[in-house]
């Protein structure tokens, strides 16, 4: 069963039912909102529009230009540019998250130290999130302190090539050691023999799943995976349990339509990446304005 | 949301109250608002109250979190409680369900 099919099957058994049918959540932001469009393109018995009470758009969180082509750039936080989006994701997220944990905890500290940066200020420290999809829960730790680490910088007034040098080093050494110990230590818990994973298999059949071979092909689904979470693929007959790497986005994104919708994301996207990397590439942000 | 209807005629208009209203307070803004709503989100908590509810109304009525599994659907069809289940990309076998 892939992403979304459960909404899909919903559909059919409403329509058998004689069941309106509609689509409606509280927040959707980025590929939330992109996902949400393409079970709506999938779903059959749609009949009435979807709707959401908080749906965003990139332009919502980075407002990169005004009318004219003139960057934006509003005080944030306390004259409500980031504190909206803030207080929104925090009322309507509330429900979603499980018992207060650290992270979360963590994640309002680092808001707290990005507070005194304009909003594209902000938006331009976020670019050095861009390993977390790639490296997982330790480049994210990674990504956030240095995130914090820009945002002190820049709150003292550090000069431009004060910050050239230390994203500099950050690009240059921090990135591959991560992500080579991300992959050390995905490999050491496979290793593992107790690896609940493996529980329900027999003696035989885990031993199989944990020999070198298994774990030789594991390592390039790990090197090349985008998420920590775990799918099961048959491996010569035997269901192994690895890290997802493309399962659910081939699942989303087959078929005509919902190919239809990613492609006017991606061209959304592209339209905006170039001007906001090159706003990055000038350095602009990184000068007091 | 009459003022919202004058303002926008052609627009379908729809109130989410989260479960919030008792049944009476239900039945009188959907007596205030005949013609006015596409449909009322959730006006009552749980299905024994929507079904009561919906047996006294027109209006039809959705919900999200009364009816959030397929067995559900069986009852709510012989309650009648709602007349439009509302789906969700992440809770219906979304994010949430490991895959099988």
């Amino acid at each position: 069963m892939a992403w979304g099919d459960g909404a899909i099957h919903l559909g059919e058994i409403c329509r058998a039912a004689n069941l309106g049918v509609s689509m409606h959540s509280n927040s959707h932001l980025g590929i939330s909102l992109a996902a949400m469009c393409h079970v709506a393109a999938a779903a059959p018995n749609l009949t009435y529009d979807c709707d959401s009470h908080c749906p965003w758009s990139t332009f919502e969180v980075v407002r990169l230009f005004q009318t004219n082509w003139a960057f934006v750039d509003v005080a944030g936080w306390l004259h409500g540019t980031l504190w909206q989006p803030t207080k929104r994701y925090l009322v309507f997220a509330r429900p979603l998250l499980r018992p207060l944990s650290v992270p979360p905890v963590a994640n309002g500290v680092a808001t707290l130290l990005y507070a005194k940066l304009s909003v594209n200020q902000f938006a331009a420290i976020t670019l050095v999130m861009s390993w977390v999809q790639v490296v997982g829960t330790l480049g994210m730790t990674w990504a956030q302190s240095t995130g914090i680490f820009v945002a002190q910088l820049l709150g003292k007034n550090t000069d431009h090539n004060a910050l050239d040098e230390f994203l500099g080093r950050y690009f240059g050494f921090g990135d591959l050691p991560c992500c080579r110990l991300v992959i050390a230590l995905d490999l050491r818990r496979l290793a593992a023999r107790d690896d609940g994973r493996f529980s329900q298999f027999s003696p035989h059949s885990a031993a199989f799943a944990l020999s070198q071979r298994v774990q030789r092909d594991l390592w390039e689904c790990v090197a090349r995976r985008r998420r920590h979470r775990l799918c099961h693929v048959y491996f010569q007959g035997l269901p192994v349990a690895v890290p997802r790497v493309f399962d659910d986005l081939h699942g989303a994104f087959s078929g005509p339509v919902r190919h239809m919708g990613f492609f006017l994301l991606l061209l959304e996207e592209l339209v905006k990446l170039p001007a906001f990397h090159l706003r990055l590439f000038k350095g602009g942000w990184k000068r007091r304005l | 949301m009459l003022k919202l209807r004058v303002e926008f005629p052609d627009h379908g208009l729809r109130i989410d109250p989260m479960g919030a209203w008792t049944v009476p307070t239900a039945v009188e803004v959907v007596t205030k608002l005949d013609g006015v709503l596409e449909y009322l989100e959730d006006p009552c908590r749980g299905m024994d109250a929507m079904a009561e509810l919906s047996a006294q109304i027109d209006m039809s009525l959705a919900t999200n979190p009364v009816v959030v599994e397929f067995e559900e659907i069986i009852e709510e069809v012989k309650k009648d409680a709602v007349q439009i289940i509302l789906s969700d990309h992440h809770y219906w076998r979304g994010a949430t369900v490991p895959f099988t």
